[in-house]
Parts: structure tokens; C-alpha cells; sequence
């Protein structure tokens, strides 16, 4: 039988592994019964589950609804299991953060060549508002959000930042009336696991 | 317990555009982000087609809220 693929994951298995799996000796594999239906109740269950295994390990989220047969999914880690480990690497002891900006007017300036190697990779996350440039100074990474059309951004945030990263948000969206900005999470790094497996 | 947690809304923005747009962020979190494993990208539930039907309507509900 298959089984619901949570997430890649350190191991090794936690004592108290409730109703889920742990498959491999390397990075692992964090399986579980499937869901019956994606109600939002078991949408809500799964990111839960997801976000408490990221309380004491480095997580690779893996996209809703995937099932795989366990030899399959052994056969997978262990091809894979060097660039899984070192993507478990980029995201330990880091939470996303989404930041949705809603923008009343148009940014009256251009924005200034960009000073660092996180705001040319801002820049090209797409149309972003070069006011929010100030973010990616308090994180790790910036990606698009998923179905991002400029406006919406994830940040790799390291956890013990966080406070500060929402302080800034924060400051943002006082200092610029037509910004509206909605900070989420912390979640699970969805948006800095993409990539086959 | 909910799992979405919005960390900051903006004071400009009322109080269900701020939760919707949290709920968005679940949804594209889960359906859109994260590992794919190669030919597993299909939902693999037990009544696709209501799932396909009530995930799309959430969307288009939220997306609505955002280009107003």
C-alpha cells in the first residue's frame, strides 16, 4: 500500500513518532496513511504536522496529496541522497515567512542598483516594490511565492531572526501608507524545496 | 487549532482580507510548493473532483479579495 509523503527530513525517528513513518537512514522520509479526502480540515492537519516536525529538524516539505510505495521511496533517498542532505543544509534552523504587499500606488522612484546578491535575486523574483528591498536584508533567501506575480514573496527567515524580520515589516508598513502588507508563517520552507525528487 | 498564523496585517486592511490572505498562503504552501516527487503531481485523494471543485473556488474567492 502507499503511503502519504510528508516530508524530507533529518533523522533520525523521533521517540514519539504518533501515527507517521520514518523511511531511510539518511535524510529521511516522513510518511503517513493517506488522507481519505483533501478537506480543509486534513489540509490544515498535514501543514501541522509538517510545521511540528520542523520544531527539532531541518524539513523539506513535499507538495500535497504525493503517495509512493515504500520501495520506491527507499530506492528514491537513496539516489538522491547527497543533494537531499544538502538541501536539508540550506534550510536548518530557518522558517519561511510570505509577505504579501498590496499596493495602492504606483513606487514614485526607480530603485537603485542593487547592492547585494539577495536584492539581485530580489529583482528578479519578479515586479517586486522596491520599498520592500529592506526585508531581504533580515533573511536568508528570497523566492517568489508559489503563483507569485511580484507582489507576493517568501523569505527564508532564521528562526531566531524572526522577531526582528516582522519588526520590519512592520516599520515598512508604517512608513509607507500605500503599502498594505500582510506577513504569514512561519511555515514550513515550501518555497525553498522546489525540485524533483 | 489553526495552523496558519498571520504574523502581521497591515492596519489598513480589515480583519477577513487579512485571514483570507493567510488562508491563500496554506493553500499555495501546499499545492503549489514543496518537493515533487517526478510523476506523483496528481491529488491522490478519494473524490478528486470535489476536491478540485472546492480548492479552486477557495482560490478564486481569495484571488477576487486580492485585485480589489
Amino acid at each position: 500500500m502507499s503511503a502519504l509523503l510528508y516530508a524530507i527530513a533529518d533523522g533520525p525517528a523521533p521517540a514519539d513518532g504518533a501515527d507517521l513513518r520514518f523511511v531511510g537512514d539518511g535524510p529521511v522520509a516522513v510518511v503517513g496513511p493517506p488522507d481519505a479526502d483533501a478537506t480543509p480540515d486534513a489540509l490544515r492537519a498535514h501543514m501541522r504536522t509538517v510545521s511540528e516536525l520542523m520544531r527539532d529538524r531541518a524539513v523539506l516539505p513535499v507538495r500535497y496529496g504525493t503517495q509512493l510505495e515504500e520501495p520506491e521511496l527507499e530506492r528514491l533517498l537513496q539516489e538522491r541522497r547527497e543533494p537531499l542532505a544538502a538541501a536539508l543544509d540550506r534550510v536548518r534552523g530557518a522558517v519561511e515567512v510570505a509577505v504579501h504587499a498590496r499596493i495602492a500606488a504606483a513606487p514614485t522612484s526607480e530603485a537603485a542598483s542593487p547592492r547585494s546578491g539577495t536584492e539581485y535575486l530580489m529583482r528578479r523574483a519578479g515586479n517586486v516594490d522596491p520599498r520592500l528591498l529592506p526585508l531581504a536584508a533580515v533573511a536568508r533567501a528570497v523566492a517568489p511565492a508559489p503563483r507569485s506575480d511580484g507582489t507576493r514573496l517568501a523569505y527564508l527567515v532564521d528562526r531566531d531572526r524572526l522577531a526582528e524580520f516582522v519588526g520590519a515589516v512592520r516599520a515598512l508598513d508604517h512608513a509607507h501608507p500605500d503599502l498594505e502588507l500582510v506577513c504569514t508563517g512561519p511555515w514550513p520552507p515550501y518555497s525553498f524545496s522546489e525540485g524533483w525528487l | 487549532m489553526s495552523t496558519e498564523a498571520t504574523l502581521y496585517a497591515s492596519p489598513r486592511l480589515s480583519a477577513a482580507g487579512a485571514r483570507q490572505v493567510t488562508l491563500l498562503d496554506l493553500l499555495d504552501r501546499l499545492l503549489a510548493g514543496g518537493v515533487v516527487v517526478f510523476g506523483q503531481i496528481r491529488l491522490a485523494v478519494a473524490d478528486i473532483d470535489l476536491v478540485d471543485l472546492d480548492l479552486a473556488l477557495v482560490l478564486s474567492s481569495v484571488e477576487k479579495f486580492l485585485e480589489r
